[in-house]
């Protein structure tokens, strides 16, 4: 005789969701009862098509206007920036010709990748690991976060505070490598901007004269030369004040 | 310093669009869904705890306004979902039905499906959360998440044409 499962147990069998014991009595009862077999793997089926057919909308480059609204802009914010003013005047043309990301404190507005979006930048700059590094790490040395890794690069003395230079690169290969820039605020670091890092063919060279966003927002910020591995060290250990 | 909430929205927006794909049927109107759930969660935001799991708050907030949607559409007439299936009975042709189903068949058939059965279906299957988060986001028993997603996964596989319905229904 048959035992009888329900397609509740069933389900949860096909999903993995059972304790083991009745899990080992179904794929007993399996072997023997055809229309058992029938009723699990039309669980498994769906669910694997499920995936394969819908599963990769996750993949695919998000439409900047969802970024946006995320970021809590509304349609209507032009990418205006608020100051520096010389980085105002020096960051929007240069905004629109760089195929980057760029996220100020909601003062620059948002670009979107030129190539396949990911959310990789954000998920490293969300990263909890992120703010301890720019506290703690020297210039030079490089930190692991929660999807990949920051390496800091160089250390300002600016009128919007320590600014910090990074490097982001994700674990996954082909999410790519992204420049930012930080500053130090009293509650911890404010990413002031994100760029994109573009190699390989085709990819954004900037023309002679031109600077990076990085750069001009230093200059607009009127940034001291990069400060010196010692110096780094001991606002460090003075904890940024 | 906590993480800004923003930064960890737009992480998420990947996994919001494909439920919302999965809910709304359509990549606009899905897309349309996504942004009014971010909207509402950025206003709302002084409700969310930090610690506890922003993709469950958010998964609940698209959810609480997709069937504020759905009350709208259904007074205008919409097309109704696919009644509840019978008892199957068939010969087993899960392995023919797979090979054949067309590119954008799945998502027609799981738009078809009750909302409860559909949330309940995408949530499981395709953003892979468990009962018990399931349970959680939608505030219901879990037995109840259960019966709906055995239910839902049934009546795909006869939308699918991997089983044939009986044309009586059982028991009578």
């Amino acid at each position: 005789m048959n035992q009888v499962f329900t397609d509740e147990t069933l389900v949860a069998f096909a999903d993995g969701e059972l304790d083991d014991a009745t899990a080992d009595a179904i794929a007993t009862a399996i072997k023997t009862d055809a229309e058992l077999e029938t009723r699990v793997e039309i669980f498994m089926a769906t669910r694997d098509l499920l995936r394969s057919e819908l599963g990769g909308i996750a993949t695919a480059p998000v439409p900047e206007r969802l970024t946006r609204a995320a970021m809590g802009l509304r349609p209507q914010d032009a990418a205006a920036a608020v100051r520096p003013q010389r980085f105002a005047r020096i960051a929007l043309p240069m905004a629109a010709a760089v195929a980057g990301i760029m996220i100020g404190a909601g003062a620059y507005g948002l670009l979107q990748p030129s190539g396949p979006a990911t959310s990789a930048p954000f998920a490293l700059l969300a990263d909890a690991g992120l703010q301890g590094a720019l506290s703690q790490v020297s210039d030079g040395a490089a930190a692991a976060l929660g999807e990949g890794r920051v390496t800091l690069r160089e250390t300002y003395r600016t009128r919007a505070g320590f600014c910090r230079s990074f490097g982001l690169e994700a674990k996954a290969a082909e999410a790519g490598r992204f420049s930012g820039l930080a500053c130090r605020a009293e509650a911890g670091w404010r990413v002031e901007l994100v760029a994109a890092d573009h190699e390989g063919n085709g990819s954004y060279a900037p023309a002679s004269g031109v600077t990076t966003p990085a750069d001009a927002f230093l200059s607009g910020a009127e940034a001291s030369d990069a400060l010196d591995g010692a110096a780094v060290r001991a606002l460090i250990e003075k904890g940024w004040r | 310093m906590g993480v800004d909430i923003r930064l960890q929205i737009v992480t998420m927006l990947p996994r919001l669009r494909r439920f919302a794909h999965s809910l709304a049927g359509a990549a606009d109107r899905a897309d349309d869904l996504v942004q009014a759930t971010c909207e509402r969660a950025l206003a709302a935001s002084d409700s969310w705890h930090p610690g506890t799991r922003l993709d469950s708050w958010l998964y609940r907030i698209m959810q609480n306004l997709w069937i504020d949607d759905m009350r709208r559409l259904k007074t205008r007439g919409q097309e109704q979902p696919a009644e509840e299936m019978f008892d199957l009975v068939g010969e087993n042709g899960i392995a023919t039905a797979e090979a054949r189903i067309a590119a954008g068949e799945v998502l027609q058939a799981l738009t078809r499906l009750p909302e409860d059965q559909r949330a309940i279906v995408s949530l499981v299957c395709i953003e892979e959360l468990s009962y018990r988060e399931v349970a959680s986001i939608l505030d219901i028993p879990i037995g109840t998440v259960m019966s709906r997603l055995a239910r839902g996964r049934r009546a795909l596989g006869v939308l699918l044409g991997m089983v044939v319905a009986e044309t009586e229904p059982a028991g009578t």
